[in-house]
């Protein structure tokens, strides 16, 4: 079997197509990851600070400022510094007060910009309670958006009850940029086309090149080689994930440090979440998802093309689904169709969508969220496919030719 | 020569993988045009209505005030009604007060919004009057002219480009416009895509099916096959890319009605100073999109012959393709940023085809629009030739 | 050693391509000559594994066609096979030995053999894509014959080869009629006219003829074109 596999993945390891392809998203992985110390800012066209100056400072504060409770007491201090500064201008940038005294906050600040301060609230009469009632109202709208059973709703209740408020503030940049569109959802699109060109000539080439009547008729034809072929591809697909996404890790924590594990996810990205979550639990499960959702759609392409006859087809789907995914919104009112679309990977792997998606799968009496069920229905899936498609396999005809 | 072409379009049209192609797109593009008006509208888990009622409603807000100025008296009269809204409640929108009152004035209370960045209480509390909103809206667009870096020739055409709106803004009911223009992305990506999947075995089938050998060495192997294919190719493109076009703006004006064709274009485009209609943008936005759809055609089947692969064309085409939609240039490198919107995959959404950023040559000011068709043209044709080139000194050989 | 063919047929729609033939083959050179659409290939196809037959049974010694133990001991050459451009000769037949359940090191030991049988050892490493037709011809034989098949089924296998290399293939393929059932379909009469102890023909799905050399009076091309109703040759 050994043996098979290695002139297997041989096979995909030659392409030209394979190699081009894997170096170009290497190139563009590298510069994602690294892109947060790449550049400057500038104020009102004049430099201003490195990224790499940027990151450093925001680190400093962040990490002076972490463990601080956001209540009362903090937006009272932070009132206190704005009020030192003019901001109707750029010009308080430049000022010592800013650097020293006020930009410490800034983080706090967009944190809670974020959660509602455009709501008719602002940093002058946001309080403590205030501001958890936004995020009470939030949650309870997100409940409704979701349209929620009652039963759902409990379980919600149950877990919310355990979500400490109020907020700790902790510097959390690498985790909140893993987790986000230039992260984890970034590595997903790039897999996916690494897939979809990479993974689709696994099977059906040996149609097109009409080496399959030799394959067929020997031994193993039938049945080593087909799980031969599977497994090739499906590690030469994790091994690139796996890369890709120590990447992402190194690159983050080099521009923005590793603190912030145990930020809580309701403080940094979702302060309607309602389960306990730390941001760095997260970023572990967003990346086991990744990685087990590219090994499903990798048996997938491989699998579509063999029953396709065709590499071209199979990877027109794929790239079909992966722009549908991007492009088409399925709004919750349609019930499981909408369910069923955010845990296609693209979407699972966004933390505003999938990932957080607040409706609950039911087995057997035990509610599962959505990052609970995935990696279930991630193996079921690749279980069918490789049952199915070992049949199909197995019972392909040669002939028309 | 017209049997030769006659047979390359049978050639591609035959393939099941191109009807598949195009009936899935027609179906995207269904969805992303009529999508918005299925299913139903919950609050609370109440089922207030379906989209589509919801729809037909503001409608007939939108038309009760269609031809209106959003003047002073316009303005007032909105005023007025918001400030019976609760804004307090996070859904006050659902409220009776929002509803009787509010909810007529909707269009307008947006798009002030979007002019003044008010909002609630402090859009109702706000003195201004149509005077000071356009004067906002001037200062907001001369600050965008400084972010994107233009040259002061540059914001001297806009500025003159600014003063021939016609103020104050005339309310026009345009939804079927604004849906088509808010759709051109996704329309154009999908007819990328398919054009791309569609085309990139033009040349390499003869090479795969090593037809090639028997075909080349024939009276008109070479010269007029070429052009009968390259012909093919670009009608077939031409053809894919309108059957989605059409379809877009045929379910688009059926459902939400032709009217509006001569709103202002700043009505659905806030921060642009293109002194054109909504039609007019709408209409210049999907004859874009067909040239890309040609374009893209005769940038596969160029790959297609240089490997005589079609897998690797068709990745190089997805990655020019798929690029711009995940990655964005930082508009601090003007030059950059302006090449990387005119990219297939970005120029077919409405804000790069009316970006403001424009090409000036010997004084004279060439908007995207304008210049992007020329510099398809050019590359077309260097694609051509670069594809003719390899088609017609093929050698067979290494089989 | 016995390959039992049991009334089997194949049915393509409206199209019968074999039409219950039934066969017991022993050790020996069978010759299978036919028009092209008799059903040749297909029938080989079916005794390859590689296609079901609509009906009737094939087994070798009792075990069916289906099974991983009958293709254990088959090798097969096909009228027109595919190929790993980027792979080298060598490459392609170790992959193919991989393929037959061949260890490591008896698969090099049998590769370096085969490659010398068919004259390619010197051109082992280039890529098959600088092979002339000739040498995948020949290669393609080299892998029909890693396992050292008790049954071998040979499509055309003399398409490419110049003349010398025909003769030195038929008499290998005649050494290994000696132990093995080696069956043989070809447009090249002289072939089958030279090494096989039994003719088969096939029209239209149908075995039409059945019987060894001697049965046949006259030159065996004139024998075929007369089966076949195409009259003396001029």
């Amino acid at each position: 079997m050994r043996t098979l596999m290695g002139y297997e993945i041989k096979k995909i390891l030659m392409k030209k197509s394979t190699l081009v392809t894997f170096l170009v998203l290497l190139a563009v992985q590298i510069v994602m990851a690294f892109s947060g110390s790449l550049g400057s800012t500038y104020v009102e066209d004049v430099f201003y600070e490195t990224h790499m100056e940027r990151n450093r400072t925001d680190r400093e504060n962040g990490i002076a400022l972490s463990d601080r409770p956001m209540d009362d007491a903090l937006f009272a201090e932070m009132r206190d510094a704005y009020a030192k500064i003019d901001r109707s201008t750029q010009d308080y940038k430049w000022t010592d007060t800013y650097r020293n005294e006020v930009r410490k906050y800034e983080d706090v600040e967009n944190r809670l910009k974020y959660w509602g301060l455009g709501s008719g609230y602002s940093l002058d009469n946001m309080t403590q309670e205030a501001l958890y009632g936004l995020r009470e109202q939030s949650r309870d709208s997100m409940w409704e958006y979701y349209e929620l059973s009652d039963r759902e709703v409990a379980y919600w209740q149950e877990k919310d009850a355990r979500v400490q408020i109020p907020f700790t503030y902790e510097y959390a940049q690498a985790y909140d940029s893993f987790t986000g569109m230039s992260g984890c959802y970034m590595i997903c699109m790039l897999i996916t086309f690494f897939i979809a060109i990479s993974m689709v000539t696994v099977f059906a080439e040996e149609h097109t090149r009409k080496t399959d009547q030799l394959i067929l008729c020997t031994r193993y034809g039938r049945t080593k080689v087909y799980g031969a072929k599977l497994l090739s591809g499906s590690l030469v697909v994790f091994v690139v994930n796996l890369l890709f996404v120590a990447l992402e890790l190194l690159g983050k924590f080099f521009s923005y440090g590793t603190e912030g594990f145990d930020a809580s996810i309701q403080s940094v990205i979702a302060p309607w979440y309602s389960y306990p979550l730390s941001m760095g639990q997260a970023l572990l499960m967003m990346a086991g998802l990744l990685l087990l959702s590219s090994l499903m759609v990798a048996v997938f392409a491989m699998l579509l093309a063999e029953v396709l006859r065709s590499s071209i087809g199979a990877m027109a789907i794929l790239i079909g689904l992966l722009f549908a995914a991007r492009l088409v919104p399925i709004a919750p009112s349609l019930g499981v169709l909408s369910q069923a679309w955010n845990y296609l990977p693209i979407n699972m792997l966004k933390a505003d969508q999938g990932f957080l998606d607040m409706r609950l799968v039911n087995i057997f009496g035990l509610q599962l969220n959505s990052w609970q069920f995935a990696p279930i229905l991630y193996l079921l899936i690749i279980v069918l496919l490789v049952l199915v498609g070992g049949k199909i396999y197995r019972n392909y005809q040669v002939s028309g030719r | 020569m017209k049997t030769l072409w006659i047979y390359e379009m049978k050639k591609i049209w035959q393939r099941r993988m191109v009807w598949i192609c195009l009936v899935f797109s027609i179906m995207l593009v269904l969805i992303t045009v009529g999508g918005p008006l299925l299913g139903s509208y919950y609050v609370k888990g109440e089922k207030l209505g379906s989209n589509y009622e919801i729809f037909l409603q503001d409608k007939a807000y939108q038309k009760a005030l269609d031809g209106r100025a959003i003047d002073d008296m316009l303005l007032s009269e909105m005023q007025e009604a918001y400030s019976n809204v609760p804004f307090e409640d996070e859904k006050y929108s659902l409220t009776e007060a929002y509803q009787k009152y509010a909810r007529l004035y909707s269009a307008i209370y947006h798009y002030v919004r979007q002019v003044t960045g008010l909002a609630g209480v402090e859009l109702v509390a706000w003195q201004g009057g149509a005077a000071d909103l356009q004067r906002m809206r001037l200062m907001k667009m001369e600050k965008s002219w400084e972010e994107l870096l233009l040259s002061d020739r540059e914001k001297d055409y806009w500025r003159a480009a600014e003063a021939c709106l016609k103020e104050p803004m005339v309310f026009r009911y345009a939804e079927g416009y604004s849906v088509l223009f808010s759709a051109a992305y996704t329309i154009g990506a999908l007819v990328l895509f398919m054009v791309a999947i569609c085309l990139s075995g033009v040349f390499p089938q003869e090479h795969g099916r090593k037809t090639d050998q028997m075909i080349l060495c024939c009276k008109w192997g070479r010269g007029k096959l070429y052009m009968a294919k390259c012909g093919a190719g670009i009608l077939s493109a031409l053809g894919m890319s309108a059957s989605l076009v059409l379809t877009a703006v045929i379910v688009a004006l059926g459902l939400y009605g032709t009217e509006g064709y001569d709103a202002a274009f700043q009505q659905i485009y806030v921060g642009n100073s293109h002194p054109i209609t909504v039609g007019e943008a709408v209409l210049i936005t999907y004859l874009m999109i067909l040239l890309v759809g040609v374009f893209m055609g005769a940038l596969v089947m160029m790959f297609s012959e240089i490997f005589h692969s079609s897998m690797g064309a068709l990745s190089i085409a997805i990655g020019i393709i798929l690029l711009p939609m995940f990655f964005s240039m930082p508009e601090e490198y003007r030059l950059l940023s302006q090449l990387w919107s005119y990219l297939p995959g970005d120029f077919v959404a409405g804000w790069s085809c009316f970006s403001m950023q424009t090409v000036v040559i010997a004084g004279k000011v060439f908007l995207p629009w304008q210049v992007v068709p020329v510099l398809y043209m050019m590359l077309g044709l260097l694609f051509a030739w670069v594809t003719g080139r390899r088609f017609l000194n093929y050698q067979v050989r290494g089989r | 050693m016995e390959l039992v063919i049991d009334r089997v047929s194949k049915q393509y729609k409206n199209k019968i391509a074999v039409d219950r033939i039934s066969l017991k083959l022993e050790k020996g050179i069978y010759g299978l000559l036919g028009a092209n659409g008799a059903g040749k290939t297909t029938l080989m196809r079916m005794l390859c594994g590689i296609l079901t037959p609509t009906s009737g049974t094939i087994s070798y010694d009792g075990i069916d066609v289906s099974e991983e133990e009958y293709r254990a001991v088959l090798g097969y050459l096909p009228q027109d096979f595919g190929y790993y451009p980027d792979f080298t000769g060598k490459d392609f037949l170790l992959y193919m030995a991989a393929l037959k359940g061949i260890g490591k090191s008896e698969a090099r030991k049998k590769v370096k053999e085969l490659l010398e049988l068919v004259s390619l050892t010197d051109v082992a490493k280039k890529k098959i894509k600088t092979y002339s037709g000739g040498m995948k011809q020949r290669l393609g034989i080299a892998q029909a014959l890693l396992n050292d098949p008790q049954i071998l089924i040979l499509d055309e296998p003399t398409a490419g080869l110049d003349p010398k290399e025909r003769v030195r293939f038929r008499n290998l393929i005649a050494q290994l009629g000696k132990d093995n059932i080696v069956i043989l379909s070809t447009h090249i009469v002289s072939d089958i006219d030279r090494i096989a102890d039994r003719i088969l023909m096939m029209n239209g799905g149908s075995l039409v003829f059945d019987g060894t050399r001697e049965d046949i009076t006259g030159d065996l091309e004139e024998f075929y074109l007369q089966e076949f109703g195409e009259g003396e040759v001029e």
